[in-house]
Parts: C-alpha cells; sequence; structure tokens
C-alpha cells in the first residue's frame, strides 16, 4: 500500500532522470575501452574487414591526391553540415577529440603507397558518406539530441572505417 | 528464465569490440545510469567518475554475461555497487546502516495528517540533503525498483536495516519537504 509520497514517485518516475552526462564521458571509456592498440585482434577479423573491403586503401589515395572528396573526409564535417561545436562547448571539446583521431589516423594511412583498385571504393566511400549526411539533416528540426548522437555516430563510423583500412593494409 | 532477445545482437557486437555496438549500448543506458549516479553521489564530478568507470568495467566485463538476466539489470547493479563502493570509500555516512534497532518492528509514524505537496524538484533536492544511507536505501527502493531483499544484498546488511531505513528515510524526506517555505513549495 503505498502512500502519498510513494504514488507521487511512483506516477512521476520518467521525470526524476533529467540529467544527460556530458559527451566527455563517452570519449573518456572509448579511448580507455578501445585506445589500446596492444588488444588482439577478434576471431571473426577477416569477416569484419570482408563488410569493409571495398573501401581498403581507399582514403590513402584521397589523401595522396588531396582531391575536394578527400578533403572531405580529412576535415569532418565542414560543409553544409552544422557541427557538433554549434550546441556547445563541451561538445566542441568531443568534436576536437574525433577529428584529431581522424586527422591521426588519416595522416597514417598516408604513409602507405596507393592502390590504383583503390580508386572506385573511394567513390563508394563518399557515398557512405552522403549518405549519412543526408540521414542528418533530414533529422526534425530542434530535436538536437536526436541530431547529436547522430553526428557522434557518424565520426564513430569514420573512426570504424580508417581502423579497418589501416588494419587491412597493415595485415597485406 | 533467459533474456535473451532484448538487445542481444548489440551485446554480442560489443563482445566482438564493435565501437558502433559499444556506443549504442552506452547511448541506451547512459543517462538512466549516470541519473542512478548522481541520485547518489550527489555531485556531477562523482556521478561522470563512476559512470566512466563503471561502463569501462562493463565492456571489460561483457564477455562474463550470459544472459541470465537483462543487461540493462546486469549494468545497472554495476553501476550501483560502484557507486556504494564510491561512497564507502570516501567514507561517507552508510555507518548509520549498522545501526541496532531496540524495536525491531520498526514503524515510522505518520506525521499527524500534515502532507507536503509533491514535485520532482522539491523530492529531488529534499533527497540530496538526506544523509547517505537513507538516500541510497531510499532511492534503491523507490527508484530503481529494487526489493528490500536485493538492496540488503547490495549493502550487506539485513533484510530488516533495509526496511527501517527506508521507514526512516522516509519520514526525514517528508520533514524536510513539509519545512520548505511556502512560496517554493511545488
Amino acid at each position: 500500500m503505498k502512500d502519498n509520497l510513494e504514488k507521487f514517485i511512483s506516477e512521476n518516475r520518467s521525470d526524476f532522470d533529467r540529467e544527460i552526462p556530458s559527451l566527455k564521458v563517452w570519449a573518456a571509456i572509448d579511448k580507455k575501452v578501445n585506445g589500446k592498440e596492444t588488444q588482439p585482434p577478434p576471431v571473426t577479423k577477416s569477416r569484419r574487414l570482408w563488410r569493409y573491403s571495398w573501401i581498403a586503401a581507399s582514403v590513402a589515395l584521397l589523401l595522396a591526391t588531396g582531391t575536394a572528396i578527400g578533403l572531405q573526409l580529412n576535415q569532418g564535417e565542414s560543409n553544409s553540415m552544422a557541427s557538433l561545436g554549434d550546441f556547445s562547448s563541451e561538445y566542441a571539446e568531443m568534436e576536437q577529440y574525433y577529428q584529431s583521431q581522424i586527422q591521426e589516423k588519416v595522416a597514417q594511412l598516408a604513409s602507405y603507397d596507393d592502390n590504383n583498385t583503390v580508386r572506385k571504393d573511394l567513390l563508394q566511400v563518399d557515398e557512405f558518406m552522403e549518405e549519412l549526411k543526408n540521414e542528418l539533416q533530414e533529422a526534425p528540426k530542434g530535436n538536437e539530441e536526436k541530431i547529436i548522437n547522430a553526428m557522434i555516430h557518424n565520426y564513430q563510423t569514420k573512426i570504424d572505417i580508417l581502423e579497418r583500412v589501416l588494419e587491412r593494409i597493415q595485415s597485406t | 528464465m533467459e533474456y535473451n532477445n532484448i538487445h542481444r545482437d548489440i551485446v554480442e557486437s560489443c563482445k566482438l569490440g564493435n565501437r558502433q555496438a559499444q556506443f549504442e549500448l552506452y547511448r541506451l543506458y547512459s543517462k538512466a545510469m549516470y541519473d542512478i549516479c548522481l541520485r547518489m553521489l550527489k555531485n556531477e564530478l562523482d556521478a561522470e567518475d563512476v559512470l566512466q568507470n563503471s561502463f569501462v568495467m562493463i565492456f571489460s566485463k561483457l564477455n562474463t554475461f550470459r544472459y541470465q538476466s537483462s543487461v540493462g539489470a546486469w549494468i545497472k547493479r554495476i553501476v550501483v555497487n560502484n557507486c556504494i563502493n564510491y561512497l564507502k570509500k570516501k567514507r561517507l555516512q552508510l555507518e548509520e546502516l549498522q545501526e541496532r534497532h531496540s524495536n525491531a518492528a520498526y514503524e515510522a509514524t505518520d506525521d499527524c495528517g500534515a502532507e507536503p505537496s509533491f514535485s520532482v524538484e522539491a523530492i529531488n533536492h529534499a533527497l540530496f540533503q538526506l544523509p547517505d544511507g537513507y538516500r541510497v536505501v531510499f532511492t534503491l527502493y523507490m527508484l530503481e525498483g529494487y526489493d528490500h531483499k536485493e538492496i540488503a544484498s547490495i549493502l550487506e546488511v539485513s533484510e530488516a536495516t533495509s526496511k527501517s531505513q527506508y521507514s526512516r528515510a522516509k519520514k526525514k524526506l517528508k520533514e524536510i519537504l513539509l519545512a520548505r517555505p511556502m512560496a517554493s513549495r511545488g
């Protein structure tokens, strides 16, 4: 049998969860969990790489040629899309972290020789990125949290792709 | 009972070290978990600290998770335990949980009819004013849905202690709510 206090809390339970943790927390978790390169590759590595084989080494070419598309990948979200930093300085810090991650990996890739078969993969990378961007722009206005999550997802995806490309290059 | 389907694909991807999945899992639970930390620890810095350490622990222990409970319950248990350890480390007032009660069947007495008007803001504010032991028990019972048996196990006290602590916490909470100046009552 609940008294009035307990009843009130039960009925309004969702209103008690209002705070959102700063995105710095995720950045720190990500760093600690995924930052170490000494982790042994998972058993299904070859299967994962197969999914991304169509982008294998394409980023190297992007950099080598320094095309507009390559620059786009390099700089992160510069053109028509809002940047995370537009939302607050905390998010800007987050964005900086991701962009520096991306730049670091892109720089690593630049040190490898490019490969001609990679040229068409390049186009597919950009198609993929364009899709992500469009998804973001179609997000309803005022739905900020969703947009932010999507942007973070976008950065995550880029980093993921770059890592797989690197893995692939380093293993051939 | 096996909780097979709830976020199973995400969990399995996380086990393989898939970063997208990790972020997805974090995104699904971080808000609720952060709020737990905030309620238990009372400040954002500590809450973020414990949230971060908890998720690092969660991802590293995920391989041991075998769906004996829902992944949410498993995550929550880790977070709650970390909050309590954090409080213990700071030697904050969890000692009152060890009190011996002369009256084993302690029941909170109703304040003669006077009931405060409730608001989420007032209750949150009042919760922060409770001593840690009371706040932890009250939060775990009333907000996080643990029963006294589970709370007893988490806090390593008897079930009777949990119940009496809860009664006292509730009483104290009401006192604090009643003492709020009229103008700011919700």
